[in-house]
């Protein structure tokens, strides 16, 4: 299911039946996809979203990153809203914008499938209680903005288009008794295992070496160009070996400052101690 | 959502000759690994002729958690090819392949036999195949009243119903995999070897309820439950908490029991966002991309 020269949506999913919420910032250029969905063509939504995302330059993992941000809030809208909605992907050159609104009028078919539908169709908001993707896509995404009123719902959501930078690397030296472990390059799908390996190795090698355990790791992060999903899990699953391991501690360092801002909109800065510099880190740990 | 009302393969005993249909070889190697599993847990001699080379076979089996280097060391398992046992290059006699089957029979003797036969030979341009039913029929009578059974493996997709009907009957059981969900994007089902369940496909809380009815099931077995998730390509937030909350639930029992998710890294990476870390009873153990 792609769209046509004029950006109207060749689906055969319903239509929508009034016009859509406006979106916070009306982009004025034609969007790369414009689909209609409901609950019967979430998986072709799926699949119309990762090709896009594969096209646009997005990495495999980002790809997979977008495809579950899409997912989450479409199915938001056909499971307590509308019942159905539209999403719209613009492309500029640095990111991808995607925008999925929902109508807040149940089709009377849709009604039928959607839980809870009717109440909340009449005075839909954004719900965050566990069980919601929403966290999810605040973890994915690089940033996130929604709305709500009379005419229904919107979400819009970027993602970042990958600038070119130094190819992923790995460096680490002792200094001051700590390791400091410099990662340059993204972190991700194609990175993500080899850092965790050497997390490992570093607590293991440490603790045989130290009787007393105490490692002190310190992530210079200033090079990181960012992660996916992947990369962000390597980070929460070393801190969670660091804090399982006696006596060890890690610190992030030069953490990049849209890094450190998307951590704290993710609400996982509380999993990390943060310092300025890797000779910040060195005095604190 | 269909659960199958078939026998399960954990369910077979002694003298049964039971007709497994299985639609893929990651099945089929699951539910053998189980039946061989059982047999050689109880001391039983376990012998099982497929198409798979000995290698892959004992490999198939070996990554599905039974001892083999020890069973195959000792005699007590073999994996082997049809080639001097059912066929002859590619002639097929009844006779001749049940004068094989009462030689095995006999060399177990006392200790039993577990005995599991790939039927994909049939398929193959073998000449005496119209014997298939005349087999089947003289291997119903030879093991009735032995400590001797016998399960022949038949790929449901590949062979015709008029087959499978015409060999249905000389059988006393008829074993398959439970399947609580089954269509073109979806596939869950119980997993035998090691027991849990087994995703395929792309998982939304559209079949929340077959998931939910799976993992019940799953979790009323004894011992770690194995969600094998390898050949899944997505999964929703929803689908992935009730995972997750299933794992959670398990934390306080006695004795202590593990969930083991098998997955792709990009799913790995979902389950640790949204908290699978902080689970003790959780194990997350990641598979190649393929």
């Amino acid at each position: 299911m792609t769209t046509n020269g004029d950006g109207r949506p060749q689906s055969t999913t319903p239509p929508q039946s009034t016009t859509p919420p406006q979106s916070t910032t009306p982009p004025q250029s034609t969007p790369i996809l414009d689909q209609a969905f409901d609950a019967g063509s979430l998986y072709t939504l799926r699949a119309a979203v990762a090709a896009h995302a594969t096209q646009a330059g997005l990495t495999p993992g980002r790809a997979d990153d977008l495809v579950i941000a899409v997912h989450e809030l479409a199915a938001n809208a056909v499971r307590h809203g509308a019942g159905h909605g539209r999403l719209r992907i613009w492309r500029s050159d640095q990111a991808l914008r995607c925008e999925i609104t929902d109508d807040g009028v149940p089709d009377a078919k849709d009604a039928e499938n959607a839980e809870n539908a009717a109440p909340e169709a009449q005075a839909p908001e954004w719900r965050t209680e566990p069980g919601h993707g929403l966290s999810l896509v605040r973890q994915v995404a690089d940033h996130i903005s929604l709305s709500s009123g009379r005419g229904g719902t919107s979400a819009t959501i970027s993602f970042a288009l990958a600038a070119s930078g130094p190819p992923f690397r790995l460096d680490w030296h002792q200094a001051d008794g700590c390791i400091v472990l410099t990662v340059t390059g993204p972190l991700d799908l194609a990175s993500a295992a080899e850092f965790s390996r050497t997390i490992a190795n570093l607590l293991s090698e440490s603790e045989s070496e130290n009787e007393n355990g105490n490692v002190k790791l310190i992530l210079d992060l200033a090079q990181l160009a960012g992660w996916d999903s992947v990369g962000l899990a390597a980070l929460i699953t070393a801190q969670q070996q660091v804090s399982a391991t006696p006596g060890a501690r890690m610190i992030l360092a030069a953490l990049p400052a849209h890094l450190e801002q998307h951590l704290r909109e993710a609400d996982l800065n509380d999993r990390f101690t943060l310092a300025d510099s890797p000779a910040t880190a060195a005095k604190t740990i | 959502m269909t659960v199958s009302a078939d026998t399960q393969i954990t369910d077979l005993t002694v003298n049964d000759h039971a007709c497994l249909t299985f639609g893929e070889s990651e099945e089929l190697f699951d539910l053998t690994a189980a039946f061989v599993r059982d047999g050689l847990d109880g001391g039983l001699k376990v012998v099982w002729l497929s198409d798979a080379t000995p290698d892959r076979a004992t490999a198939e089996l070996a990554r599905r958690g039974i001892a083999v280097a020890e069973a195959l060391a000792s005699g007590q398992l073999v994996a082997a090819s049809y080639e001097g046992r059912l066929l002859a290059g590619q002639v097929f006699s009844a006779g001749q392949a049940m004068t094989w089957l009462a030689a095995e029979m006999a060399t177990a003797g006392t200790q039993g036999l577990r005995l599991a036969v790939d039927m994909s030979w049939a398929l193959g341009p073998v000449s005496g195949v119209e014997q298939l039913p005349e087999f089947e029929e003289k291997v119903a009578a030879a093991v009735t009243g032995t400590t001797v059974s016998v399960l022949c493996q038949y790929d449901r997709e590949r062979f015709d119903p008029v087959t499978l009907a015409s060999v249905a009957a000389f059988h006393t059981r008829s074993v398959a995999a439970a399947t609580y969900h089954a269509d073109v994007m979806l596939r869950i089902c119980r997993q035998y070897a090691p027991p849990g369940i087994r995703l395929a496909g792309e998982l939304d809380y559209q079949a929340a309820d077959s998931l939910a009815l799976a993992l019940t099931e799953a979790i009323r077995l004894e011992g770690d439950v194995t969600i094998n998730m390898a050949p899944l390509a997505f999964i929703d937030v929803s689908c992935a908490r009730m995972i997750l909350d299933a794992a959670r639930g398990l934390n306080p029992s006695t004795p202590p029991r593990r969930v083991i998710l098998r997955c792709r890294p990009g799913l790995a990476a979902r389950f640790v966002l949204l908290g699978a870390a902080d689970i003790p009873a959780l194990s997350l153990v990641t598979v190649d991309d393929h």
